[in-house]
């Protein structure tokens, strides 16, 4: 069977032909002095008008499916009745064309020269949203500069109204029927939409995915308005039609809970957790600070924690200088809990300083120059849960001393110079540490060549 | 004499450009554009996701779930279930060729829920990679991609996205996103990086006039056609000669690792890569792929994935291991992945057959609770029988450990809106 969806993309390509095709008819309409080439023009016409229309139609009909698999049905509104318009209206023009070849006479002619006229503005109209789809929003910017400047404006005005219609929202009060409709939903419908199954591609347990909807394409909830909500329309559908929800046997909801539901909507139809959730926000402050920190050559982002703290990777700087690093890192220190210091000569200060940073959770030295004398200076660390002394010239002793930090559950130790006796001790004395890695000791001998 | 020098010329401009036109392909910035987008994240409930980086180890042909980590020594195959052994987490089993990783298992996550819609390979893989089902003229980006354009890599030198093994056509590059977001693609793990070193007759004051002869050359180019993604390639050359004289070309070289930990990893291409893989995260890299093929099991399925069932053991515990000492596991999420499953059923050859509905993957590191198993198969292994995972819930999975923002929709060039895992929702209980 021929399945129109796959063919979807042919749409922009045939979409040149009746466009092509219009133009000829418009030139012939304007160009061609109907006093001498009647006959040439009643042939030529014969052909284009419905070679136009025809592939006119199958460009909709390829549009149709592009939506489909492609684009939000939502997204595509303007740009689809622009393009029906555009048929019907050349459609109408077609036929008064053979009205009048058939019986000579003025209203077929003036509604011939209307409605192609008519076609001709949608099908501009057409070709302009299809445009601003696939090249954006910005398809006119650069020919006319002057549409920038409006558009920006409009903008403009938009978001101020946004984010005055969010601080609003920020202050209102949260949704009173989010626990009853949640319990109503867990209760009837999450079995068969939620992780396990998810009938019709839907799922209500994840807000987002029951906002978007499942394989019908229509909005699962719409805030606000629960006559456009498909979840309202199939829970309220009567039992046994097609589509009701729950399906089968089961007993649909009773017009006390469809209430519930429906208030919940108009309220907003936030989901538990979601109206106190506060999104972590950027903080541009932040953003500078660790801008300035990747000017130097180090990483520096926000952790994926999502509480707006951060971390910096200093290991793969050249040679870094420490002072500079530090007047840059110490304005992020109420911020700053993780720090991968691993691969450098340190200077002195740099041990001394770490205690300027107490929010500190994990700290990389391997590879480093620290010293067992370097560790007694992190005792100030009273969060650090995360060591790693790999690969430094740390002793015994030195990890007695960190070991001391009363956070610590996690400590690196992987190819250090100590007896795996002694390691296995400090393994028994801290089970609440993970002592991790093989000593130096440990390590197979290297055959000589 | 001067004919000479022009051969020498052209050689070493050829290698140059060689490199460069690698380099196109792989050579990601310093995130200088866009504010770090990480904190858009709601806050887990339990553990909390920890990676930084990625290493995603592909399994190219469709790995035989039923005889590696979805055994089923209960049903009566016609050719005799693979034997199972007991892991170091209680109430875990593994087929009895992964002795190693039976050691590990509290390290690791496995999901045996997944399913996939596509049963051929080519589209199972591009599902797999980006999430999307192969779709007319679009080509979507794989997560590496993803995590450079969104968060940016962490060495300025060093290739913030690295694909070993495999091919450079493999999908999953940088789809419609900036070039610059594209794999380097490393062919061989023991060669590193072809054409890298400046040519030994070539010293550094003539390399210099060089490049300005082609800066000069360029400028009226770039002038003229000033787009984004022209500069983007431009950038690709500062790049390409910051790596040239950079130290982290070490990183590359696998010969600087000590013999015993060569070792461990074994003498195979797959073992070479996941070291190579280990050194690159070490050095900053944030997202690696190593891939291996041959798990296309038609003929011969259990000769053949016990050979590759011990070869992916040795190499995976290694890794695992090498990994956690040195302290990076929590950091770096360690990703098994493959197309599909293979059928429950043998067929006439002794071999397996293609099988989207149900197959097994595995997540360890960055986060994710080790000693645990996801969903579950039937009986025979080839239906899910509990909590389904399809591929962009897997994948949104990945970019959650990482922080990424899965509900960011992003615009293609064509103007049409993606996200980065489709309409996958992360398994957060994982975490
Ligand atoms: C026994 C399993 C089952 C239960 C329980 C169930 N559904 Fe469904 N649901 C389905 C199936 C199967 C489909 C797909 C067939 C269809 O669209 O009619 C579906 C489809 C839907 C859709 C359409 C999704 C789309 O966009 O295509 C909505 C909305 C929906 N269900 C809402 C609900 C609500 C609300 C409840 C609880 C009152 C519920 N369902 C309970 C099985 C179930």
């Amino acid at each position: 069977m021929f399945d129109w969806n796959t063919y979807g993309a042919l749409h922009l390509v045939l979409l040149h032909v009746p466009i092509g095709l219009f133009v000829g008819i418009l030139a012939l309409e304007v160009g061609l002095n109907r006093e001498k080439h009647q006959e040439t023009y009643d042939t030529a016409m014969g052909v284009l008008l419905p070679l136009c229309l025809l592939t006119s139609i199958l460009t909709v009909r390829f549009g149709y499916a592009l939506a489909e698999t492609d684009y939000n049905w939502e997204d595509v509104a303007d740009h689809r009745q622009f393009g029906l318009s555009y048929v019907y209206l050349l459609g109408t023009a077609t036929l008064c064309f053979w009205w009048n070849r058939w019986r000579e006479n003025n209203a077929a002619k003036g509604l011939y020269a209307v409605f192609l006229s008519f076609s001709f503005i949608a099908l501009i109209l057409t070709g302009h949203s299809g445009a601003t789809l696939t090249h954006g929003p910005a398809v006119l910017d650069d020919a006319l500069p002057f549409l920038k400047d409006n558009r920006r404006a409009i903008e403009e005005q938009n978001s101020a109204t946004q984010s005055d219609s969010a601080k609003q929202s920020n202050t209102a009060p949260a949704n009173p029927f989010t626990t009853e409709a949640y319990a109503i939903l867990d209760a009837h419908c999450i079995e068969c939409h939620g992780l396990n199954k998810r009938k019709g591609g839907y799922r209500i347990d994840v807000p987002r995915l029951a906002r978007a909807g499942g394989d019908s394409h229509k909005p699962g909830i719409v805030p606000g308005k629960p006559d456009e909500s498909e979840l309202i329309i199939r829970a309220e559908l009567p039992k046994g039609e097609e589509g009701a929800m729950p399906p089968g046997k089961r007993a649909p909801l009773t017009p006390e809970q469809l209430a519930v539901l429906r208030s919940w909507i108009e309220a907003g139809g936030q989901f538990p957790g979601e109206a106190t959730k506060t999104e972590a926000k950027l903080d541009p402050k932040t953003v500078k600070q660790l801008d300035a920190l990747r000017d130097l050559g180090a990483a520096a982002d926000f952790t994926p924690w999502g509480d707006g703290t951060v971390l910096v990777n200093l290991s793969q700087m050249e040679s870094p200088d420490w002072k500079l690093c530090h007047t840059k890192l110490k304005p992020l220190a109420g911020k700053l809990v993780w720090l991968n210091a691993a691969n450098q000569k340190w200077q002195p200060e740099f041990y001394a300083q770490l205690k300027n940073f107490p929010q500190l959770q994990r700290l990389h030295l391997e590879n480093s120059n620290v010293t067992d004398a370097d560790l007694a200076k992190l005792a100030m660390l009273k969060d650090l849960s995360y060591l790693n002394l790999s690969s430094t010239k740390i002793t015994e002793s030195g990890l007695k001393t960190a070991l001391a930090l009363p956070a610590l559950t996690e400590l690196y130790v992987h190819g250090i110079d100590v007896t795996p006796k002694a390691l296995n001790e400090l393994r028994a004395q801290h089970d609440a540490v993970d002592i991790a890695g093989l000593s130096v000791k440990e390590f197979p001998k290297e055959e000589k060549k | 004499m001067d004919d000479d020098l022009k051969k020498l010329d052209d050689l070493s401009r050829r290698k140059f450009l060689n490199y460069t036109a690698r380099a196109l392909l792989g050579v990601g910035l310093a995130s200088t554009t866009g504010a770090p987008l990480w904190a858009n994240v709601m806050s887990p409930t339990k553990g909390r996701p920890n990676a930084r980086n990625v290493i995603y180890i592909y399994l190219a042909g469709g790995m035989s779930h039923l005889d590696t980590f979805d055994p089923k020594p209960q049903a009566d195959s016609q050719y005799g279930p693979v034997n199972v052994i007991p892991t170091n987490v209680a109430g875990i089993q593994l087929s009895e060729w992964l002795p190693g990783l039976a050691q590990r298992a509290n390290h690791l996550a496995i999901i045996r829920s997944m399913t996939s819609t596509q049963g051929a390979h080519e589209s199972g893989t591009y599902f797999m990679r980006t999430s999307y089902a192969p779709r007319g003229t679009i080509q979507h980006p794989g997560l590496g991609a993803w995590l450079m354009s969104m968060s940016g890599k962490t060495n300025t030198t060093l290739p913030g996205n690295v694909r070993i093994g495999g091919s450079a056509q493999l999908p999953g590059r940088e789809g419609f996103l900036e070039k610059r977001y594209a794999p380097l693609f490393v062919g061989n793990p023991d060669k590193g990086l072809n054409h890298i070193k400046q040519h030994g007759r070539v010293s550094d004051e003539e390399m210099q006039e060089r490049l300005e002869l082609a800066q000069l050359m360029d400028l009226s180019f770039h002038q003229k056609y000033n787009s984004k993604q022209i500069t983007s390639y431009g950038d690709m050359y500062d790049e390409a000669i910051k790596l040239m004289t950079s130290q982290d070309l070490d990183a590359f070289n696998l010969r600087k690792e000590p013999g015993h930990v060569r070792e461990r990893y074994g003498n195979s291409q797959f073992g070479k890569g996941c070291l190579l893989a280990r050194r690159l995260v070490e050095s900053g890299v944030r997202y690696v792929e190593v891939n291996r093929g041959g798990w296309d099991t038609h003929n011969d399925n259990h000769r053949q994935v016990e050979v590759l069932a011990y070869e992916i053991d040795q190499v995976l515990s290694a890794l695992v291991d090498d990994l956690y000492w040195r302290g990076l596991l929590d950091e770096t999420l360690v990703v098994v992945a493959t197309e599909f499953g293979r059928s429950p059923g043998i067929n006439r050859n002794q071999g397996r057959d293609h099988h989207p509905a149900a197959f097994s993957t595995l997540l360890i590191g960055g986060g994710v609770q080790g000693g645990q198993v996801f969903g579950a198969t039937d009986e025979r292994g080839g239906e899910v029988a509990e909590k389904a995972v399809t591929i962009p819930d897997f994948n949104a999975t990945i970019a959650y450990s990482l922080g990424l923002p899965i509900e960011q929709v992003v615009m293609s060039p064509s103007g049409r809106p993606f996200t980065l895992a489709d309409k996958g929702e992360p398994l957060r209980m994982l975490f």
